[in-house]
């Protein structure tokens, strides 16, 4: 085209008045870029491009570009923590996100107790986005990763999780959702006071805004309420103490206003025990454990036939028989040793340490005990045992070989909780008073609990915080749910570095758009030819 | 206005050629010759004597001289005779020879020209003169004698109406014309000149005794051609092809030719007495026919 353009154009004829004006003129040169500028025609140029994008288009062109490869699996963070406002949507947005720009297939794990298939393995986008619909966080904690992708045998080359809390999360690919600030009760426990007349309720406040936050407090009976103030700052958390009058109480309700946009963590619920636990106490006395045990389960002290042997800061001549609390206490066949200096304290995963904040505990010196080698150690300060479980001949022994008086423990409201803990383990006769939303609990024979109006018996799991009825043969007692306290605790960045996801390089094809651009010009094309006459 | 148009007949081609703002411009414009030529009476004073109310001289009297021509104030004054001598007003017939050629039809050119001459013919007519529109190309296309008045200016506006631009330039069809008109008049001649010859053309009119005006009408194609590149230049007039590439310099040269052109017509208009104006195409033919009727004053 270009060839028969220019041979057409190689002359140009110019009608003139007079020729012999023009005789004896030297012919010239004139510059290229003139020359090519003086040649330069509209039509030629779009002619030529039209030919080009039609040679273009029937070569079928691709561009390439790359996605990430292979099957995902999409894990979405069903805890109770995505309830938060806008957090769960986010997930949902960051999952479309991530089905659109991979290749597929795909499926989507609900990460929750229990955790839930939402969508078994598919090709079709459209599947996919469509089970996104279907998910509904829950109340309860998350399992632990790998149980939760039990559900998917089959090995995955891609797995992005997509959550608002990455912590703990290693070797996959993770996809962050930002929190909302938050008010919330991380810790609440009630005991009653050494000299037995009155209660205190502990509650620890937690600020994750960036703000100073003036709180409220309160905690209800069933005899009339009790409020707190106290200005939190920032990041921060604030414990408060709140002297609690009157008769015997049983379960207690905590509140903390102003709401916000996390409100499960704003209702914090706290029971006793019902069955009462005849204990024998051996060593010198300690009121703030005689305290915590009666705040974690009614405790009467007997001299003999005990449900519980504490020993504290003695050498017992033998072996206790039965379930026996060892609070920097030795046997004969386990000596307490010499004190150390407590480590940096560490804890491993074990329902004794259920609902406590291991990093506010503060421990100065720890008895460098005899444990027994099948005993399990659950709480570690250094190198040293700090609490060991062990289900021995003897019963059902718990070795705390911290020195009460040089740790912050006794001042904590974690230290009813984990006092309620061990009696959970050591007496598993008598159901917990504290549970968690989403966590099981076998009840025992003659044990029931009321759920809005209905006894429930045998194998019962809280779907909602609130305090329940527990009926027993011995009598009525309670139970508070929680949602899990974890839910309320700030996000710790991921320890690791981002995982990448391995990409892959798909072609999209482009032949379309380049016929689709061919028309408007071969429009105005014809425009042209037209306005310059045909 | 109105009046103006529709005197020389509605929709004719008098509207086709001017406008009414055109005309009512041109109808307020007054021509002053100098020495008209003209020999019947009209309404332009002459140098000789005659019989016209506007006094020129005196003379001693006569025997047999008008008495009523004597001045008897000066006689009281002076006691001697004298005779009153009055100027005479003449006609200045108008003859607009257009070139008719093909090269005429370059750039507007033509256009420019039949337009010019018919408000040349509007300012003769308005005058009072004779006029006529003589086309020329290679033998003169038009020997009649000029005529006056609407009908006159009617026949001379459909006559340009139907004119077109055919064949070759020759200025010596010119001296044909002179051979046949013999009426001195005011002679322009409307062209391009840019056709060998016209010395001889223009010549032969002055020895006619006529005035000359040369108008030389230009086109923008002839002052500044766009032509760059590789070109084939074909002569409208002779059918000729040159090639020829062309650029600044050759652009340059082709002005530099056009410049000699010219010096040498307006010489030669200078050497024969012949007044000598230029016009672009681009401009105003009535603009141009007032401005020859202001500044050509024979």
């Amino acid at each position: 085209m270009l060839i028969l353009h220019f041979l057409r154009r190689r002359e140009r004829e110019y009608p003139v008045s007079a020729l012999f004006l023009w005789e004896g003129i030297r012919p010239d040169r004139p510059h290229f870029l003139e020359r090519l500028r003086r040649r330069f025609d509209l039509l030629l140029l779009l002619q030529v491009f039209a030919v080009l994008l039609f040679s273009l288009a029937l070569s079928q062109p691709f561009l390439p570009s790359e996605k990430p490869s292979g099957a995902t699996l999409l894990v979405l963070d069903g805890s109770a923590s995505v309830l938060r406002e806008g957090v769960a949507e986010g997930i949902v947005s960051q999952a479309r996100e991530v089905i659109s720009r991979s290749a597929g297939p795909w499926a989507i794990l609900l990460w929750a107790d229990p955790p839930e298939i939402l969508c078994g393995r598919t090709s079709s986008a459209a599947e996919a986005l469509q089970a996104l619909s279907r998910f509904r966080p829950r109340l309860g904690r998350r399992p632990e990763l790998a149980q939760a992708l039990a559900l998917f045998p089959e090995p995955w080359p891609r797995i992005v999780v997509i959550t608002d809390n990455p912590a703990g999360i290693s070797g996959v690919e993770v996809v962050q959702v930002p929190r909302p600030e938050n008010l919330a009760i991380t810790a609440f426990s009630v005991r009653p006071s050494p000299d037995g007349t009155r209660y205190e309720a502990f509650l620890r406040i937690l600020n994750d805004t960036h703000a100073y936050k003036d709180v409220q407090a309160r905690v209800r009976t069933s005899s009339g309420e009790y409020w707190a103030s106290c200005l939190v700052p920032p990041q921060e958390e604030e414990i408060v103490i709140l002297p609690i009058s009157g008769g015997r109480e049983s379960a207690f309700v905590a509140e903390l206003s102003p709401m916000d946009s996390f409100p499960w963590d704003n209702v914090r619920y706290f029971a006793f025990s019902g069955g009462e636990v005849r204990v024998l106490w051996q060593g010198e006395e300690d009121r703030y454990l005689w305290a915590a045990l009666r705040a974690a389960a009614p405790a009467v002290r007997v001299p003999s036939f005990p449900d519980l042997v504490v020993a504290f800061s003695t050498e017992l001549r033998e072996n206790p028989r039965g379930p026996s609390l060892l609070v920097g206490a030795g046997t004969a066949g386990f000596p307490r040793g010499k004190l150390r200096e407590a480590g940096p304290i560490r804890g491993e995963a074990h329902p004794v340490l259920n609902h406590l904040s291991i990093s506010q505990l503060r421990v100065g010196k720890v008895w460098e005990s005899t444990i027994p080698a099948e005993a399990q150690v659950v709480l570690w300060a250094g190198d040293l045992p700090l609490l060991a479980l062990w289900d021995g001949p003897y019963g059902r022994w718990a070795f705390f070989t911290a020195e009460l008086r040089s740790s912050n423990l006794p001042l904590l409201p974690d230290f009813p909780i984990l006092i309620r803990n061990l009696l959970g383990w050591l007496l598993p006769e008598e159901p917990p008073s504290l549970l968690l939303v989403g966590e099981g609990l076998r009840l025992p024979a003659g044990f029931s609990v009321v759920v809005e109006g209905k006894e429930v018996e045998g194998l019962w799991a809280p779907e909602k915080p609130g305090i329940y009825e527990l009926r027993r043969p011995q009598g009525k007692g309670y139970i508070a749910v929680n949602v899990p306290w974890e839910a309320s605790f700030p996000v710790s960045p991921a320890a690791e570095a981002p995982y990448a996801a391995a990409l892959a390089r798909v072609s999209l094809p482009l032949w379309p758009w380049v016929l689709l651009a061919l028309l408007p010009l071969l429009l105005g094309e014809a425009v042209w030819f037209r306005r310059q006459g045909g | 206005m109105a009046g103006l148009g529709g005197g020389l007949g509605s929709g004719s081609a008098a509207l086709e050629l001017l406008t009414p703002e055109e005309l009512f411009l041109l109808s307020r414009a007054r021509v002053s010759l100098r020495r008209p030529r003209g020999t019947l009476l009209g309404s332009h004073l002459s140098r000789r004597t005659g019989t016209s109310l506007e006094f020129a001289d005196h003379r001693p009297y006569q025997p047999g001289d008008d008495l009523r021509l004597v001045d008897w104030a000066l006689f009281a004054r002076h006691r001697r005779l004298m005779t009153k001598v009055f100027s005479r007003e003449v006609e200045a017939p108008l003859y607009v020879l257009l070139d008719t050629s093909r090269s005429m039809a370059l750039g507007e050119k033509f256009r420019f020209s039949v337009r010019l001459s018919a408000a040349l013919c509007f300012l003769a007519f308005r005058s009072g003169d004779r006029f006529g529109v003589y086309p020329f190309r290679e033998s003169p296309g038009f020997l009649g004698k000029p005529r006056r008045g609407r009908s006159a200016l009617v026949r001379a506006f459909s006559a340009l109406s139907e004119l077109s631009p055919e064949g070759k330039t020759d200025f010596s069809s010119l001296a044909l014309w002179a051979e046949k008109i013999r009426e001195p008049g005011m002679c322009l001649v409307l062209s391009d000149f840019l056709a060998p010859g016209f010395r001889e053309g223009l010549r032969a009119l002055r020895f006619s005794r006529h005035a000359v005006a040369a108008v030389q009408i230009l086109g923008p194609a002839d002052l500044d051609p766009q032509i760059f590149g590789e070109a084939r230049l074909l002569d409208v007039e002779e059918g000729r092809a040159k090639p020829l590439v062309v650029g600044r310099a050759a652009q340059e040269a082709y002005r530099e030719a056009l410049r000699r052109w010219n010096r040498e017509l307006f010489e030669t208009c200078l050497e024969l007495g012949v007044a000598y104006f230029l016009f672009p195409s681009s401009g105003s033919p009535v603009e141009a026919a007032l401005a020859l009727a202001r500044r050509w004053r024979p």
